[in-house]
């Protein structure tokens, strides 16, 4: 039993370190709904998740209901009617998603901040560097990326939507043999594919950035992606820069990022700027933050 | 530097590699006959260790492996979260559905029944079909001749094995060769290293090829 109340105890107060640190930088606690109209909810807006994953239970009516899924779906669902147009809001959760697998039920732990509303550059610099301070505790690399470097190289190709995702799909799993087949067979764009071919060699250390050969920026989209992210140079030495990385979650536009510990498989921080989104839902209005897996952050620390 | 850690796949794919790494003169560690599992490579500091091929993808997912060296039709049924960074070219054959010559519109049945070893992928193939998939574990063309099933969906290098059973390829679903797959976190953590390794691997695949067409 010994063992037992100290690893509760640790456990917990890893998770309070993390509240109070956000409490401490001014980002208030926000307590998503457990439910969720089964009716109102579409997988469409989160292709992450499909249909099989859903946990469906019914109330006393008959009426199906949803346990949350998602929490940055539940959360903007909550608050969006109720943010105006010149308001900031930030906040942190500290929450539980259902996914089903099987037979089983998955409870997944997430720690999140998120600035919701009116944003300017410098929300999308403090997100960046609180990520940074979360990951702080040991040895980390946080690497940013921007969806308008790849973007704007696919506009300087002829690539429909359909072949867009699939020649995406090939770049994130870093697959270079079979997106530079790809290429070949789907692209006539020779500028392009000479980015193409240096794509999964532009990554490294932010000072790397300032290098970079200004042939490979064929477009505005791309140059303000480049320049968005030399804004991030001095912030810490454990960023670095991936102009080929893909978020899973297609609704992100602008800066993506996700954490690293080398004692862990997986990413164990990831966010980015998320506007879309928020449009599905009624209005579009700014959106950047990021979420920490707490199972694995816990298991860092041990 | 630190060590890294290769993943590789018992059987035909270890004997490629084999002659890669006595290609490039990373040979050093490999003991013909042994049957250890892991070997160290203290002159480049890289750990091998031999698995079965489905293993690979999970030891690299999982972290305790840096890379691993797999066919594709093993990366495509476990779905795993891992960078696929080289093609290596070799092992390959295609992913195809087989069946009688007589069942070429197999496509018209309403449930089709398949037979395979690898339900995800036919799963994902069929997205839109009804089907019924009959996971075996071995021995599937036999599954057609005693009714089992109506086609399967298998490996075809030579097609040899299906001729003798009368079956034919009725459709090819795609092409399948071996692959390094690498972990997510090691690409960053370890990136120099990795690039300098996958290249020498590259480097010896081409230099194998290019001596076996002068023959």
């Amino acid at each position: 039993m010994e063992e037992f109340v100290k690893e509760s105890l640790t456990k917990y107060q890893i998770k309070r370190k993390m509240e109070d640190f956000a409490l401490q930088k001014g980002y208030f606690p926000f307590q998503p709904a457990l439910f969720e109209k089964y009716e109102q909810f579409t997988c469409k807006k989160n292709p992450s998740l499909t249909k099989e994953q859903l946990v469906i239970v019914m109330n006393g009516y008959q009426q199906l209901l949803l346990l949350r899924p998602d929490i940055t779906t539940a959360m903007i669902k909550e608050l969006l009617p109720n943010i105006n147009a010149n308001d900031k809001v930030k906040l942190f959760y500290q929450s539980t998603n259902y996914r089903s697998s099987k037979k089983t039920v998955n409870e997944i732990s997430q720690f999140g901040i998120e600035i919701l509303g009116n944003l300017s550059t410098s929300s999308e610099r403090e997100i960046i560097e609180l990520a940074c301070n979360y990951l702080n505790e040991s040895k980390f690399i946080l690497e940013i990326g921007h969806t308008g470097f790849l973007e704007g190289l696919l506009d300087e190709t002829n690539l429909d939507n359909n072949e867009r995702v699939e020649l995406k799909k090939l770049l994130y799993s870093k697959d270079f043999d079979g997106a530079m087949q790809f290429v070949k067979e789907n692209t006539k764009s020779v500028a392009a594919n000479e980015v193409f071919i240096k794509l999964f060699s532009l990554h490294g250390k932010m000072d790397q950035l300032i290098n970079l050969d200004s042939k490979l920026i064929l477009n505005l989209k791309m140059k303000n992606a480049v320049n968005t992210l030399l804004n991030y140079i001095q912030v810490s030495q454990n960023i670095y820069f991936d102009l080929s990385m893909i978020n899973e979650l297609a609704y992100y536009d602008g800066i993506i990022f996700k954490g690293y510990y080398p004692n862990l498989p997986t990413a164990v921080l990831s966010g980015g700027r998320y506007d879309p989104l928020t449009e599905e839902y009624g209005r579009k209005i700014g959106a950047i933050g990021f979420s920490i897996d707490v199972n694995s952050w816990i298991q860092s620390k041990e | 530097m630190e060590w890294l850690t290769v993943a590789i796949a018992k059987g035909r794919i270890e004997k490629e590699m084999n002659t890669i790494f006595y290609e490039i003169g990373m040979d050093s560690w490999i003991d013909p006959g042994s049957r250890k599992l892991v070997f160290e490579d203290h002159e480049n500091q890289i750990k091998y260790i031999f698995v079965k091929p489905v293993d690979v993808v999970t030891y690299v997912e999982k972290g305790v492996a840096d890379l691993g060296i797999v066919g594709k039709d093993v990366i495509e049924e476990q779905e795993g979260d891992i960078y696929e960074l080289l093609d290596l070219q070799f092992g390959k054959c295609a992913f195809a559905i087989a069946g009688f010559p007589n069942s070429k519109q197999f496509r018209l049945k309403s449930n089709i029944r398949i037979a395979t070893k690898y339900p995800n992928i036919t799963k994902k193939y069929f997205e839109n079909h009804d089907i019924e998939i009959i996971p075996l574990n071995g021995s599937v063309e036999l599954a057609p001749l005693i009714g089992l099933s109506d086609v399967i969906v298998d490996l075809v290098e030579t097609g040899n094995t299906l001729k003798a059973n009368g079956l034919i390829v009725l459709e090819e679903m795609m092409q399948i060769s071996s692959k390094i797959i690498c972990n997510k976190v090691s690409y960053r953590f370890q990136y120099e290293k990795i690039m300098e390794y996958t290249s020498k691997i590259s480097d010896g695949r081409d230099r194998i090829n290019e001596n076996f067409s002068k023959r």
